[in-house]
């Protein structure tokens, strides 16, 4: 059973952006929609949940949305975040099996001093709930370099290895070094 | 000496509760990139509390320019989260604001020469003049407001993040509705000067300078609550001092001794 199928789905806010789009997500699965820019990729994942209604077709969840975690593209002014990536998971009450993938030594590490790549697993790990089947990324590799990149691929992989029925959607125009299927938005 | 603290015993309170609520409410506005907001959201409240003044003496509340400076406040807010004044070069726009509403509040001085003593005492205000009402009233806003802040410490930490980690995304920021009240009655009875200071001073000097976020949380607010009880004694005793001057720049003082010496000892 797949957690999602599009049938001609068409997105937009006035008007279309490209053709009809024909997806499906299984469990398990890492889904990466690639496309140039203004192409509707994060125009998409807010098709896809709801924050944006769609111009025509059909979005069918097999699961609830509360099992579904969403990462928005960050953009962020950390200066004055005085928090450490554990205090920031405490906020978000992420479960303690979820914060383990938190190595021991960037638990104390203040956010204002972590890198990219450490900022962006914490973010992700701060959307993971109990319940979560689903995790979509917006950009979750912008502006990281290659070191941090591949922190953020190693937790991705991890996290599928560790829970065979955890589905990613990854928007990134970036190519992953992660075992994905593609799709191309034109 | 202790007769004059049994005097001031209601200014005593006040200051202790506002300080440490201020250094707590500080933090969010600071996480949320809308600090400048409030500085020119702070001139609504104070020509409210002039409009007040003028409305007094046809009829005779004393409560009128509170609630008229709690009034021209929420309505500032209201009027930049409708136009989206406050969304992209807030910075800019914000002093704009400010230069104007200023400008507004001498204009109203030049017509109403009796509102000027109202117009210094919303900048610098002053816990020792504060009336015993005034004082009741601070101290109940702030009780309520740090059981509230406890509370809900999580649920508006939380939207403080999302809205720093995410700018790009639009958030529900009705939480600021609560938070904005005691800012507004802090201006109305302790003064522009006191209010913003004990709102971001600690935040920004001592931003991170500790290990954590508990650490740096409980430092400021005792930092805060000793600097505004030392300034208040301090003007007391020594006539020329003024209170809230004395009251700022002690806080100042304070965290950077508290960051240097935090700072050598980290290293």
């Amino acid at each position: 059973m797949s957690y999602l199928s599009t049938v001609n789905l068409k997105i937009g806010y006035k008007s279309s952006l490209g053709e009809s789009i024909n997806l499906e997500l299984d469990p398990g699965e890492i889904l990466q929609i690639k496309g140039p820019n203004g192409s509707g990729k994060s125009t998409l994942l807010k098709t896809l949940l709801n924050e944006v209604p769609r111009l025509h077709g059909s979005v069918d969840w097999k699961i609830s949305l509360k099992e579904v975690s969403y990462l928005p593209q960050v953009s962020t002014n950390s200066s004055n975040i005085n928090f450490t990536l554990e205090e920031i998971l405490d906020v978000y009450l992420v479960p303690d099996r979820i914060k383990a993938y938190l190595r021991d030594e960037l638990r104390e590490r203040l956010w204002v001093n972590a890198s990219g790549g450490e900022k962006q697993l914490a973010l992700i790990l701060s959307r993971i709930t109990a319940e979560t089947k689903v995790l979509v990324l917006d950009e979750p590799f912008n502006h990281l370099d290659k070191k941090s990149r591949k922190l953020v691929e190693d937790l991705i992989n991890k996290m599928m290895l560790d829970n065979k029925e955890l589905s990613l959607i990854v928007v990134s125009h970036l190519d992953m070094q992660l075992n994905c299927r593609e799709y191309e938005l034109c | 000496m202790l007769g004059m603290i049994l005097f001031y015993k209601l200014s005593f309170i006040t200051t202790t509760l506002s300080s440490a609520s201020l250094s707590i409410i500080g933090k969010h506005f600071i996480w949320r990139n809308k600090f400048i907001e409030l500085f020119a959201l702070c001139q609504f409240a104070i020509i409210g509390n002039l409009v007040g003044h003028l409305i007094v003496p046809m009829i005779h509340l004393p409560i009128i320019p509170l609630l008229s400076s709690i009034t021209f406040f929420i309505l500032g807010k209201f009027l930049f989260d409708l136009f989206k004044v406050n969304h992209k070069e807030r910075s800019t726009r914000m002093i704009c604001i400010y230069l104007i509403l200023s400008s507004l509040q001498y204009l109203m001085i030049s017509f109403f020469p009796n509102l000027e003593p109202h117009l210094n005492s919303g900048l610098f205000g002053s816990t020792v003049t504060t009336t015993r009402i005034e004082n009741l009233i601070l101290i109940a806003v702030f009780i309520v407001i740090n059981f509230a802040l406890f509370y809900l410490n999580r649920m508006l930490t939380r939207n403080s993040l999302e809205i720093n980690f995410f700018q790009r995304r639009k958030r529900n920021v009705k939480d600021e509705y609560l938070l904005l009240i005691p800012i507004v009655v802090s201006v109305f009875g302790l003064g522009l000067v006191y209010t913003l200071s004990f709102l971001s001073l600690g935040a920004v000097i001592l931003g991170s300078s500790f290990k954590n976020q508990k650490k740096n949380h409980t430092v400021l607010i005792l930092i805060n609550i000793a600097a505004s009880l030392g300034g208040l004694l301090l003007s007391l005793f020594f006539e020329k001092l003024s209170t809230t001057p004395t009251q700022v720049v002690l806080l100042a003082t304070l965290c950077i001794l508290v960051k240097f010496f935090n700072e050598k000892l980290l290293k």
